[in-house]
């Protein structure tokens, strides 16, 4: 009887331990996250790029249409020449959302550098002469826009050992934006964000 | 007696020219909670674009490396806050006794208003 006594009082004890040990998960304030950075590249590298390229983008003058307008943009190709896998719309989202709430742009999703980004405007178009669908409701002929600008770019790393402890790790965000009616950039930017840190840790 | 008169009335004058301190109109513009750290120059103005854009001057008033983080937020016509990512925190180092130029654009023409954070 002892024993068993025993037996379930070491197992509640060792029980309560392991809960109390497990960490629980936190949900991380986005606008105000104050942990230490890490080596590769994480949402606050992508927020600062984007951020610094939309401002530079807003005080150049090459998105001011002289009608007051706004230009049609298209999203080129923007290259990941890191050693990360990274989904590069993590930094072009932002600068998409800020450029069309600032009334300057508006973005085409029927073209890209990697073919139309919502393929639903070809799509309904097959529907011509389709007696399933009144024909009044599909798009005629001729109705798509061109773009004026496409918004090109690559994110590019480079590590250097700094001594046999510490390692620095280069990341370049370089965005183009091009007037596509005569091949022209008219603005550029560059963000270059550095971090030094123990070549213990992986940037990739 | 008089002599003692002249210097009361001359540490009145001292404490009350000490305590009159140059109060510039754009202060309420900023809330800043640092002690060491000091706005001592704002200008605004209307870009091109008709974005507003604001260029401010940071002092460390102390005498080791300051790291400061500061932000601005936009309000429109109604005084509500734009939501938008050029309204999120950046980090600056000021090294001791020195200035930085700091400078941020409205996201739209919107904007009406604005508030400085620094911490």
């Amino acid at each position: 009887m002892y024993y068993m006594f025993r037996n379930i009082f070491a197992l509640i004890v060792i029980s309560t331990i392991l809960v109390a040990c497990t960490s629980t998960p936190v949900k991380v304030d986005v606008n105000n996250d104050r942990a230490s950075t890490v080596m590769g590249l994480d949402y606050r590298d992508f927020s600062e790029a984007s951020t610094k390229m939309v401002e530079s983008i807003l005080k150049s003058p090459a998105l001011i249409h002289p009608d007051g307008d706004r230009y049609v943009l298209a999203v080129s190709k923007i290259l990941n020449d890191t050693m990360q896998r990274i989904d590069t719309d993590q930094l072009v989202k932002k600068i998409r959302i800020e450029l069309l709430n600032s009334g300057r742009v508006v973005v085409t999703t029927a073209v890209g550098g990697n073919g139309a980004e919502d393929v639903m405007s070809y799509e309904l178009r097959e529907l011509r002469n389709n007696k399933e669908f009144n024909q009044s409701t599909i798009s005629t002929e001729g109705n798509l826009i061109a773009p004026d600008f496409s918004l090109s770019g690559k994110i590019l790393q480079r590590n250097n050992s700094v001594n046999s402890r510490t390692t620095q790790v280069d990341y370049y965000f370089q965005l183009t934006l091009t007037n596509v009616e005569n091949g022209l950039a008219y603005w550029e930017g560059e963000v270059p964000i550095i971090k030094r840190g123990s070549s213990k840790t992986v940037s990739w | 007696m008089l002599k003692f008169i002249f210097s009361w009335i001359f540490i009145l004058l001292s404490i009350g020219c000490a305590s009159n301190q140059f109060n510039p109109s754009w202060q309420y513009k900023i809330e800043n909670s640092l002690g060491a750290v000091n706005v001592l120059e704002l200008n605004e103005y209307q870009t091109k674009s008709k974005l507003l854009q604001v260029n401010f001057n940071v002092k460390n008033e102390s005498n080791v490396t300051k790291k400061i983080r500061y932000k601005v937020v936009w309000f429109d016509n109604n005084q509500q806050p734009v939501e938008t990512i050029l309204s999120n925190w950046k980090n600056v180092n000021i090294s001791s006794n020195n200035i930085v130029y700091l400078t941020a654009i409205a996201p739209n023409e919107s904007v009406s208003s604005y508030k400085i954070l620094i911490n």
